[in-house]
């Protein structure tokens, strides 16, 4: 067991869905703790209940047995609004598809998770900028996402998921419609975040690839977790591409953007 | 506080937290409107021509009802303007059909009075009388009315300065009564003398203080606007000087069109007759709402249609963003989120479509306006025509109704949206 104290908990997490004619077993009975900045990869085939997995992790829905407790709070226990708070206050979440609200520019859509954390778009804005500048992608800050490549669209989302400065970065196959190059500077950036930030990363991917970035494994298989951890071995090969891409990718540290005194803001004081 | 700050605060040995899990979870703040409006504009305005079509499809409906409901108002209020003119309505005319018994004098005037809610009473005398002016003799009514009377019936001026004059050598001609004279300039009728004759024998069904026929030369210092038959005014005086005391008519004016009937009643119960203004007006009114209604029907075939097209915008819209709608939840968007910002976009859609709809309704109804009065102007008659008129109660009520059907329209799409999984959302392809 790491010595770092978990941040999410998974406790005896089970899903099923009915289907018309069957009942399918998606995760069966996974336990397992996912510790405080940990870079964790969820891995296996397609099918196996990785993403179904990190559906209860973050919320999204509600395991049919079991639970999962983030920092002692059981998201069992919140309903669908709160669990969506949750989420805007704790994770950043990047996609395999990038969704946008097309509407909006590069801009309002990375600064979404604040908005809907009660900033108003003047408040929003320098922290957006900053979020654009960790990923070297703020002079699209005025374009729609839609018109951009999947590989500044990937950065963007990057952006998205950093600008709250959340513990937890959730990323579903991020890499997944990348080329190479892209995809090794997604997994670069994560790793950035996760060594020299100290953020949680949790992936989900099928690329064995990158096994070696992660410091605690998870492997689906048929709906069960088997959990490894430690620090893989590198190939000479890897480690001198992930040297690279980390100089190249280097960022400054991430702060987290705080909203202007007002009623609404709630703050608690201990001695 | 930043994470960075707390982590600042914590190495300088204060135990400083902005929130615990759970508290933050409490009293987390919510999407500010300013950005859910801002969300929604841009959202319409993404689809331009849509929201264009839309938008014109809300004009004409709620522009067709305007046009035609203030059309309904502008001829309601032409009609009640000439039938009812300048008449108060709070007023109950009294005659009597037997004025040798049941007598409208200053003893009925003290006891009508005394009811409650009454606040004026004015009174007139009428006699049939011929009156000679040079060669011409015309047979007419002449009143003897006081100044209340007078003012109630609201005569328009055409020539002198005050329709009641208290001085018994004074009288007040109609403009027909200067034609029947031969008298082409009401101008020149003023400081004019006619002479007036009262013929007992005409008058009999009243009480005829005077042993003879009243003769008197009286000088004519206003002339009004008042029908197509000639009449005369002179003042009270003149009459109740020489000993009459039974009035022909009196008016009764009470503080409020409500209490109308209430005083009604106690007045026919002394068998008195009586009629008011405000009767005829509700018989307009009655017709008008019916109009009104048949307007609003014929309006609301193009707002029936405008409510398709809103419903058919916002559905499709949402089809089209349930990928964005199942980020949004994602990335912390409650469900009343969703909601309201499906509300926001049919509101800013049926209102906005609601005032330009009513400005284009009222600058036609102004033109229409505008136009019958140059026309009635060119051909002599000097009133302004208001065929259209939109009340300022018009427009709150047809941006209330605006709002209204935008809450409607809006509620299936919205409550859809809300309850998009964002699961099954994000992973439909």
């Amino acid at each position: 067991m790491s010595q770092n104290k978990p941040i999410i908990q998974i406790q005896g997490v089970e899903k099923s869905f009915i289907l018309p004619n069957e009942t399918v077993n998606a995760v069966k009975n996974c336990s397992f703790e996912i510790p405080e900045g940990s870079f964790t990869i969820i891995y296996g085939p397609s099918g196996s209940g990785k993403s179904t997995l990190l559906d209860a992790i973050t919320g999204l829905e509600l395991p049919t047995k079991g639970s999962v407790v983030f920092k002692g709070q059981n998201l069992n226990t919140l309903n669908a609004d709160k669990r969506a708070k949750f989420r805007a206050l704790n994770l950043g979440m990047v996609y395999q598809t990038n969704y946008w609200v097309s509407s909006l520019t590069v801009l309002d859509n990375v600064s979404m998770p604040l908005y809907l954390s009660g900033f108003t778009q003047r408040d929003a804005r320098p922290h957006a900028i900053e979020a654009l500048k960790k990923v070297r992608v703020e002079h699209l800050a005025k374009q729609r996402p839609g018109v951009l490549s999947t590989g500044e669209q990937q950065r963007v989302s990057m952006a998205r998921a950093l600008i709250s400065n959340p513990e937890v970065i959730v990323a579903d196959e991020p890499t997944g419609n990348l080329d190479t190059s892209n995809g090794d500077t997604v997994m670069s950036l994560l790793s950035t975040l996760n060594k020299d930030f100290g953020k949680t990363i949790v992936l989900v991917t099928h690329n064995l690839e990158y096994l070696p970035f992660s410091t605690y494994r998870v492997q689906m298989k048929d709906g069960v977790a088997t959990i490894s951890e430690g620090v893989t071995g590198l190939s000479s090969e890897t480690k001198q591409k992930l040297s690279q891409l980390l100089h190249e990718n280097s960022m400054r540290a991430p702060t987290a953007p705080t909203l202007a005194p007002s009623k609404r803001t709630r703050k608690v004081k201990i001695q | 506080m930043s994470q960075q700050e707390v982590n600042t605060s914590k190495s300088h040995g204060t135990k400083t937290i902005v929130r615990d899990q759970k508290e933050s979870l409490k009293h987390a703040n919510n999407l500010r409107l300013r950005v859910l409006i801002m969300m929604s504009l841009r959202n319409l305005s993404f689809k331009k021509l849509r929201t264009s079509l839309t938008i014109i499809g809300v004009i004409i409906g709620i522009g067709a009802i305007s046009f035609l409901v203030s059309l309904g108002l502008g001829l309601q209020n032409v009609v009640t303007t000439r039938v009812i003119g300048s008449k108060s309505v709070n007023t109950i005319e009294v005659t009597t059909s037997k004025p040798a018994t049941i007598k409208l004098n200053g003893d009925t005037v003290s006891k009508f009075k005394k009811y409650s809610n009454v606040i004026d009473i004015a009174k007139t005398f009428s006699f049939a009388s011929s009156v000679n002016y040079k060669n011409s003799n015309v047979d007419t009514v002449i009143y003897g009315s006081d100044k209340s009377y007078l003012d109630l019936s609201g005569f328009q001026i055409v020539a002198g300065k005050n329709v009641y004059s208290d001085k018994t050598s004074d009288i007040t001609v109609n403009s027909t009564m200067l034609t029947n004279l031969g008298i082409s300039d009401p101008q020149k009728a003023i400081g004019q003398k006619i002479s007036i004759t009262i013929l007992k024998d005409k008058n009999l069904s009243i009480n005829f203080p005077l042993t003879g026929d009243f003769k008197k030369e009286l000088t004519i210092h206003a002339v009004i606007d008042s029908g197509k038959s000639s009449e005369l005014f002179a003042s009270d005086k003149l009459f109740s000087s020489l000993g009459f005391s039974d009035y022909s008519q009196i008016k009764v004016v009470v503080n409020d069109k409500s209490h109308i009937n209430e005083v009604r009643k106690q007045i026919e119960s002394q068998a008195f007759t009586t009629s008011s203004p405000a009767d005829t007006l509700d018989q307009i009114n009655q017709v008008f709402s019916l109009l009104n209604l048949v307007l609003i029907g014929a309006g609301g075939i193009g707002m029936i249609i405008a409510i398709l097209g809103m419903f058919n915008t916002l559905t499709i819209s949402l089809l089209e963003r349930t990928k964005e709608i199942g980020l949004l939840i994602s990335l912390g968007a409650r469900q009343r989120d969703i909601r309201r910002l499906f509300i926001f976009e049919a509101i800013i859609l049926s209102v906005s479509g609601a005032l330009i709809g009513m400005l284009m309704a009222w600058a036609l109804g102004l033109g229409v306006n505008t136009y019958a009065t140059s026309l009635a102007n060119s051909r002599g008659v000097t009133d302004t025509f208001s065929l259209f008129s939109i009340p300022y109660w018009l427009t709150l009520a047809v941006i209330l109704f605006a709002t209204i059907i935008a809450l409607l329209v809006v509620a299936f799409p919205a409550r859809r949206a809300a309850k998009i999984s964002p699961v099954v959302a994000l992973r439909r392809e």
